[in-house]
C-alpha cells in the first residue's frame, strides 16, 4: 500500500528534493569555530554532556538482566515475608484469643494492616517494582472490564508524563489516555475481559454496526496500565511497515476479527490491566482485558 | 538517563560519540537555537538530540561527513520542535492530528505531483512546509528509518510517527496542488 502511494523512483525524488532543502538550510548556518565564539556552553550543559561522554557503565543488556533478577527475587521475598507476617499473626492469635484479652486482639489486627502497609516500602528498589506494589494493591480492588474509567491518573491529556520502566523496557505514555469502548453503532471487543495466562494470542473483534462501511488499521497498539496511566507496550518484533499500514474494509453490519501475538510482548499477568487500541477512520476504541490471577494465596492457606 | 548512557557499551562507541559531539556540538545548538530562539532551551535539546544518537550511534559511518551532519540536524530539529511544543504546553499529537485519518487512496495525489517537471516547486513547498512534518519526511526519506525508528528518536510511538507521516504527506500534496494551480502544470 505504502509502495503503491510512492513508488521507489518518486521516493528517491523526494529524497533528493529534501536533501536539496536541507543543503538550502544548512548554507545558512556559520562555521563550527563561529558558532563557538557566538555562544558558550553552560556549566550544567558541559557537566551533563561530560557524564555522558565519561560514563563507564555496564552494557545494558547485562543491567537489565540485571534488574530483571532483583525485580523476581524480591518479589519472591515479599511473598515470603508477607506469609511469615501472617503466619506469626495468626500464632499470636491463637495464643491470645483464649486468654480473652481483647486488647490484645485489637493490637494483633492492627499490627496486619500495619505490616502488610510496611511491606511494599520494605520491598526494594527499582521504580518499576514501586509501581508494581502500587498496581497490585489497585489490581485487588478493580473489577475486570470496569476499566473504560481508568487510566485517568493525576494527569491531563497532553501533559508530559515521564516514561516508565515495565518488565526491562521503559514505556512512553499512551498520547491518549481515556479512550472509548464504542463509538456510534462500531465497537471494538476482546474475546474474554480476562485472559488466561498461558494464552498465546488475542482475539479482537471490530464490529460494524454502522449503515455504511469502515475501514481500520489490522495493525493495533498494546498499552498496559499502570498506576493508574496507560503506557504504550513495545513489540519484541516489530510488524514490518506493510502489514503496519495494512488497512481492513468493513462492510456495513459485519465483524471482523484480528489477533495480538502476545508471546510478542513481554507481559506481566499481575498487571493492573491492559487494552487493545484499534484505529479506525475518524476514531480511535480501546478493548480492556486482564489476566487471570494466580491465586497464589488462597492454595498456601489450606491447611 | 542511565539507559541512554548504558547504552555505549564499548570502547569504540564511546570515542565515535565523543568525536561527533567534538564536531557538531555547536552546529546543534545553532540549529535549536533558531527553532527555539532560546540559548538555554537550545542546550537541552542538543542534549535530548545526543542522548537520542547514543542509542542510534550504528546509523552514523563517517563522522565527518555531509550525511553525518544531516542526520544530526534532523535529529536536533525534532527534539528542539519537541522541546517548543513542551513549552507551548501542547500535546504529542495536535487535536486535528489525533483526529485519525486513514490515507485515502482515492484522494492521496502527493505521488502524482512529485515528478522531475515539479522539481522546484517542491523544493518551494518542502522549504515551506512545518518543520514538524519536514522532519518525518526527513527521516523517512533521506535517512531512510523505519516508523519504529523514528518514533524513538522522536521520543513518540511508531503510530503516532504514521499519523504524523500521513498528516505531512497531505499538506504537501495541498501546497502543491495550490503551487501548480496558480502556476499550471
Amino acid at each position: 500500500m505504502e509502495d503503491r502511494r510512492m513508488e521507489a523512483p518518486q521516493a528517491e525524488l523526494l529524497a533528493e528534493v529534501l536533501d536539496a532543502c536541507m543543503e538550502e538550510q544548512l548554507s545558512f548556518v556559520p562555521p563550527e569555530r563561529e558558532i563557538g565564539r557566538m555562544h558558550k556552553f553552560s556549566p550544567e550543559f558541559r557537566q551533563r554532556m561530560e557524564e555522558i561522554i565519561q560514563s563507564q557503565k555496564a552494557p545494558a543488556g547485562k543491567k537489565m538482566e540485571k534488574r530483571e533478577f532483583i525485580y523476581g527475587f524480591n518479589k519472591k521475598a515479599a511473598c515470603i515475608l508477607l506469609l511469615l507476617l501472617v503466619g506469626g499473626v495468626g500464632y499470636m492469635g491463637v495464643r491470645l484469643i483464649p486468654s480473652g484479652d481483647k486488647s490484645f486482639e485489637e493490637s494483633a489486627s492492627g499490627g496486619i494492616a500495619e505490616s502488610e502497609e510496611a511491606i511494599p516500602q520494605e520491598a526494594p528498589a527499582s521504580d518499576w517494582e514501586t509501581v508494581v506494589t502500587d498496581t497490585d494493591q489497585k489490581s485487588g480492588m478493580q473489577e475486570p472490564g470496569e476499566g473504560q474509567e481508568a487510566g485517568a491518573g493525576s494527569w491531563d491529556e497532553g501533559e508530559q508524563i515521564p516514561d516508565v520502566l515495565f518488565m526491562g523496557q521503559y514505556l512512553e505514555a499512551a498520547p491518549r489516555q481515556e479512550l472509548p469502548a464504542e463509538s456510534g453503532m462500531v465497537k471494538t471487543l476482546v474475546n474474554s475481559p480476562m485472559i488466561a495466562r498461558d494464552a498465546q494470542e488475542l482475539l479482537v473483534t471490530i464490529g460494524n454496526m454502522e449503515e455504511y462501511p469502515i475501514r481500520y488499521y489490522a495493525d493495533m497498539d498494546l498499552e498496559v496500565l499502570i498506576d493508574g496511566i496507560w503506557y504504550l507496550m513495545k513489540p519484541l518484533e516489530a510488524p514490518e511497515e506493510e502489514e503496519r499500514n495494512r488497512i481492513v474494509s468493513l462492510e456495513s453490519g459485519m465483524a471482523q476479527d484480528e489477533t495480538i501475538d502476545l508471546t510478542n510482548y513481554t507481559l506481566d499477568y499481575e498487571a493492573e490491566a491492559y487494552r487493545v487500541v484499534t484505529y479506525l477512520d475518524g476514531m480511535t476504541l480501546c478493548a480492556q482485558f486482564q489476566f487471570e490471577s494466580e491465586e497464589l494465596f488462597g492454595e498456601e492457606e489450606e491447611p | 538517563m542511565l539507559l541512554y548512557l548504558s547504552m555505549l557499551d564499548t570502547q569504540a562507541e564511546k570515542e565515535k560519540f565523543t568525536e561527533i559531539y567534538e564536531q557538531y556540538q555547536h552546529f546543534c545548538w545553532y540549529v535549536a537555537n533558531r527553532i527555539l530562539n532560546d540559548h538555554h532551551l537550545a542546550e537541552d535539546a542538543v542534549q535530548e538530540a545526543f542522548l537520542a544518537l547514543t542509542r542510534h550511534l550504528d546509523k552514523v559511518g563517517e563522522v565527518d561527513t555531509p550525511r553525518t551532519r544531516k542526520f544530526l540536524m534532523t535529529i536536533v530539529k525534532s527534539k528542539a520542535i519537541d522541546l517548543l511544543r513542551k513549552e507551548k504546553g501542547e500535546p504529542v499529537l495536535s487535536a486535528d492530528e489525533l483526529e485519525y485519518e486513514l490515507p485515502d487512496e482515492q484522494t492521496d495525489l502527493l505521488a502524482d505531483y512529485i515528478t522531475r517537471e515539479n522539481y522546484n516547486r517542491l523544493i518551494s513547498c518542502v522549504l515551506e512546509l512545518h518543520e514538524k512534518y519536514r522532519v518525518v519526511f526527513e527521516y523517512k526519506y533521506l535517512h531512510q528509518l523505519s516508523d519504529q525508528e523514528i518514533g524513538d528518536l522522536m521520543g513518540i510511538s511508531a503510530k503516532a510517527v504514521n499519523v504524523r507521516y500521513f498528516r505531512a504527506r497531505r499538506k504537501l500534496q495541498e501546497m502543491m496542488q495550490r503551487e501548480v494551480a496558480s502556476h499550471g502544470r
